[in-house]
């Protein structure tokens, strides 16, 4: 049964609690993991943070489960400081890589365990456990061992264990990360359709920035212990903050450039500037793959890059090529495939032509 | 055709070492003076025996109990600690294991005894007006037998316990479980296995103990390996010495059976496979 | 090695040459005998005045082995595979042996040609080597300058307070019990067990410990485990030499006879009761008297004895009257079932 078809409203409506980081940081030994990390989190909100290991995203996670305590700054919850209350005490779900069931409890027992511990009633809990496996198309599931479960059923398992005590916030540290890509991209929508129904406010940690963009209301991206960019998916992939961002999120091609005397110029090209530079910047544009258009004829006053493809992939609704060019260096292509017209051919010349307006402008 | 040859050597020496002995003892316990159930027969009216055997086990059961109490917490503490600091713990525990059982007996006498370090210690501190006697009571077997045993079960319980996921202890505390009920319904279950296999251990190597009840113990505190001693050597009774062996190989073996389906091996390999 | 000249190498070369001729010539007659004794510090003394001189005699040579022990004995005459050529037995265990058919016939015409050991001594299976007693020790320094008498005085807890050592074992001490109980020492046998079990009620709780090895008496009163006990005469002189604070009593002590035997079976049971002819050279058995005190027969030996050796030996004429004489006979037939009684009565 999909989700869409369960019964409605089989949980009550919990309302989600805005989270707030105040100057969180931890250090280990005199290392910095955390730098300063200030965040609020409205009620309700899915929020990703997204980096690469070792950029503080799991430890402001830990931080707000308990499990790490911060050497300076405060965390609420719901406007209440959280710091010093143990993890138990903090009432938040939560979903692990690794599922973390318990393996010598069967998957009843394992969804009901947050409720037990919370004194419910035992007839109470196992109806509600019942609930929280229906919810994630397990019902009847129950008496079986986690050990008998594929990956993603156990992840589903999981998913109710943290939902099923309607916690006001759930934290889910890279869950999909042990699965195959295929049931990663099914669950992806599952979570958001349990988040949806609950209305929880969502914490989710991954390194996968599709994932993040996918189901995210708003993305943290963090390196290195600090914040680069918060914004929503669009935001951060059309404006990224910085080359680290431009480089983690999506694909992107750079391209030196300076501006003098009104005109843009980068690899040979001389362009009117844009209206936001000032006069006299110099740093790198960013450019996505989808940004190019492969052109025949004349291009009619938009700056373009001549080449040579070299390597062609081909995804089905797309071609992703790579273009040698004269004076940008290797340039990666996305290009929309459209009925009638010729694909790319690999060692054909090429002319490609962009908008400057689409482009995103770093410093340094 | 190579796994068998690989195995040949060990078949060889456990049919030299075991078999061939145990033969010999089925054959002494059915072929004495009085019969072949003479060693059945003395075994089944003697009153010797009977409250021996009970000694005995009451021994090992007390003697398992508490090294798994005291083991326990111990085994949680060294499997708690960060990889490259559990080996000195583990050395620690190693050290007096790999002393010889019969030294460290002998140590205990010397703790023990009438004029020994336990004794000076009370009447040094005022506890005591006079030596009190340690030696040769159930206090000084099980010390001895305790200590003896007790890194047998540290070893096996910290074996299980490093195998364990810590996540899942975390798990149940973001869950709603405090420290204890985390410990009570997680991780405690799930040690299970590791309970299951130092208590069978200690279980049946405290049933042969011999030197440490002969030393520590004397003669008011014999177990079953002590009475085949006197069997023997005293009363050089080799058929009742045999049909005793024979009980006490069997009850190892029920011992076996018995916690093998208390806990069946569902739950013994039930890791997050 | 540059000094060494041409003839200095031909001359170690022929030396060597001759220590290797000797040595397996030597070999090739060298018959080695093993006995089987007590061992402990007297393996030394033995060695120094028996075995040597033995091998420098006769080319035979010497192994001692210990400790003694019938189960052992009855192992290797059932597998047939007899390591011992002579072997230390105590009277109850020479009983048993011999009912067995475990030990070979002495060959009196080899070990006492001239017919001088006395009949007590000379054996169908055996010869007496040795004698002692199991005796009272106690500490002289915790009874106040009072000392025990008897076996009354070991049971009387009251006049001498105080841990006592017995032996685990019922052999002598249902005797010490029924002495203690006022038996004359000559009306001891057959034992009236009941009694005996009956007065050793009254010191169990008293006995701080059960001995099992020789060791462990002396240890016992040295370490101040027990102030009075049970022990082999022979252990406390070196230990009252030293200055420890024991003494024994004669009176009651229980008079045994240790034997050598030669197994059935033995491999060379000819040079074995060779060498139990030159255990019997009374000179060599007085040098043994002074590390220990467990004469035998070797005749001429006792007229040789000082004095005031004498008088610590079991065989003093003095001793002798206030010890009584151990029944190995009624101990090789009640044994094993007062054996199971007495391990029983412990453990209540």
């Amino acid at each position: 049964m999909h989700p869409a078809f369960a019964p409605a409203r089989t949980f009550s409506e919990t309302i989600g609690a805005p989270i707030s980081f105040q100057a969180i940081g931890k250090r280990y030994g005199g290392v910095p993991a955390l730098h300063e990390f200030s965040l609020d989190i409205a009620a309700g909100e899915f929020v990703t943070f997204l980096g690469p290991s070792g950029s503080g995203k799991t430890t402001a996670l830990n931080i707000l489960a308990g499990f790490i305590e911060p050497s300076a700054g405060d965390v609420l919850i719901d406007g209440v400081s959280i710091t010093r209350l143990p993890t138990e005490k903090r009432n938040v779900g939560m979903v692990f890589q690794s599922y973390s069931l318990f393996p010598h409890m069967d998957v009843r027992d394992n969804v009901a365990f947050p409720l037990r511990m919370r004194g419910v009633p035992k007839a109470e809990r196992h109806a509600r456990a019942e609930q929280a496996l229906a919810m994630v198309r397990l019902a009847g599931y129950g008496d079986r061992k986690p050990q008998e479960l594929s990956g993603g059923q156990r992840q589903r398992v999981a998913c109710a264990r943290a939902v099923v005590f309607e916690p006001r916030v759930l934290l889910m540290d890279e869950p999909l990360g042990a699965l195959d890509l295929k049931l990663r991209e099914a669950m992806q929508d599952e979570i958001r359709e349990v988040q949806r129904r609950i209305g929880c406010t969502v914490i989710y940690v991954t390194h996968d920035q599709g994932e993040a963009l996918t189901m995210s209301d708003r993305i943290v991206v963090m390196n290195e212990g600090r914040i680069e960019q918060i914004g929503t998916p669009a935001a951060i992939y059309d404006n990224p903050s910085n080359a680290f961002v431009a480089q983690f999120v999506g694909e992107t091609n750079f391209l030196t450039a300076a501006l003098a005397r009104g005109r843009l110029t980068f690899a040979g090209v001389d362009a009117p500037a844009p209206a936001r530079l000032p006069e006299g910047w110099r740093g790198r544009m960013a450019l996505r793959p989808e940004h190019f258009t492969r052109v025949v004829a004349e291009t009619g006053g938009a700056p373009t890059l001549s080449g040579r493809i070299d390597d062609i992939a081909f995804h089905g609704g797309s071609y992703r090529y790579v273009v040698e060019t004269e004076k940008a260096g290797r340039v990666i292509v996305q290009e929309q495939r459209r009925h009638g017209s010729d694909g790319p051919v690999v060692g054909a010349p090429v002319t490609l032509k962009f908008s400057l307006e689409r482009a995103a402008f770093l410093e340094g | 055709m190579v796994a068998p040859l690989l195995v040949a050597p060990l078949l060889l020496l456990f049919a030299i070492f075991f078999v061939v002995p145990f033969v010999e003892i089925m054959r002494i316990s059915f072929s004495g003076q009085g019969g072949a159930l003479a060693g059945a027969t003395w075994l089944m009216s003697s009153s010797l025996f009977a409250v021996i055997f009970l000694n005995t086990l009451k021994l090992a059961l007390t003697v398992t109990l508490i090294c798994l109490g005291l083991g326990y917490p111990a085994a949680c503490f060294i499997a708690g600690q960060p990889a490259s600091q559990r080996g000195i713990y583990l050395a620690l525990v190693l050290l007096p294991f790999w002393t010889s059982v019969l030294v460290r007996t002998y140590t205990w006498a010397l703790v023990l005894g009438r004029e020994g370090l336990l004794n000076a210690s009370l009447i040094w501190l005022g506890l005591s007006d006079e030596p009190q006697r340690f030696m040769f009571t159930p206090l000084a077997v099980h010390l001895g037998m305790v200590q003896i045993l007790l890194p047998v079960a540290i070893l096996t319980l910290v074996g299980v316990m490093t195998e364990l996921d810590p996540g899942l202890a975390r798990a149940a505390r973001v869950l709603g479980a405090s420290p204890w009920r985390a410990f009570w319904h997680v991780y405690l279950p799930m040690t299970k296995p590791g309970i299951v296999a130092a208590a069978m251990l200690l279980f049946i190597l405290s049933l042969g103990f011999y030197i440490t009840p002969a030393l520590l113990g004397g003669p008011r505190h014999r177990t079953i390996a002590n009475l085949i001693d006197l069997q023997v050597h005293q009363m050089n009774d080799w058929t009742s010495a045999s049909a005793m062996a024979l009980v006490l190989l069997a009850t190892t073996i029920v011992a076996v059976v018995l916690l093998r389906w208390l806990v069946p091996d569902r739950t013994l390999h039930g890791g997050a496979g | 090695m540059t000094d060494m000249t041409r003839r200095d190498m031909g001359r170690l070369a022929l030396g060597g040459a001759a220590l290797a001729a000797m040595g397996k010539s030597a070999h090739a007659q060298a018959v080695t005998i093993t006995v089987n004794g007590s061992g402990g510090s007297l393996a030394k003394s033995l060695e120094r005045i028996y075995e040597k001189p033995f091998t420098a005699e006769t080319g035979i040579g010497v192994r001692s082995t210990a400790p003694v022990s019938l189960p052992k004995l009855k192992a290797m005459v059932e597998t047939g595979n007899m390591e011992w050529d002579l072997t230390e037995m105590g009277g109850a265990d020479m009983i048993e042996a011999i009912k067995n058919g475990w030990l070979t016939e002495i060959d009196w015409s080899i070990v006492d040609p001239d017919n001088k050991l006395p009949p007590i001594a000379r054996q169908k299976y055996g010869m007496v080597t040795s004698t002692f007693s199991t005796v009272i020790a106690y500490r002289t320094d915790k009874f106040g300058g009072k000392a025990p008498k008897s076996w009354a005085d070991f049971w009387d807890v009251k006049s001498f307070p105080g841990p006592r050592a017995l032996q685990d074992s019922p052999v002598q001490n249902l005797e010490f019990a029924l002495l203690a109980d006022g038996v004359p020492a000559d009306k001891l046998y057959p034992l009236d067990v009941e009694r005996a079990f009956k007065k050793l009620d009254q010191i169990k709780g008293n006995v701080a410990a059960w001995w099992t090895t020789g060791a462990q008496q002396v240890q016992l009163l040295v370490d101040g485990e027990a102030v009075m006990g049970t022990v082999w005469n022979g252990r406390v002189p070196p230990l009252k030499k030293e200055g420890k604070p024991v003494d024994i009593i004669w009176n009651g002590g229980a008079l045994q006879l240790s034997y050598w035997a030669v197994p059935k079976g033995a491999k060379h049971p000819r040079e074995a009761m060779l060498y139990m002819k030159s255990r019997l050279d009374p000179d060599k058995g007085l040098q043994l008297l002074q590390d220990s005190p467990y004469p035998g027969f070797a005749p001429g030996l006792i007229e040789k004895v000082d004095p005031e050796l004498a008088k610590t030996l079991p065989i003093h004429p003095d001793n002798v009257a206030v010890q009584y004489r151990f029944d190995p006979d009624y101990w090789s037939e009640h044994r094993q079932k007062l054996t199971e009684r007495w391990a029983a009565w412990l453990l209540t």
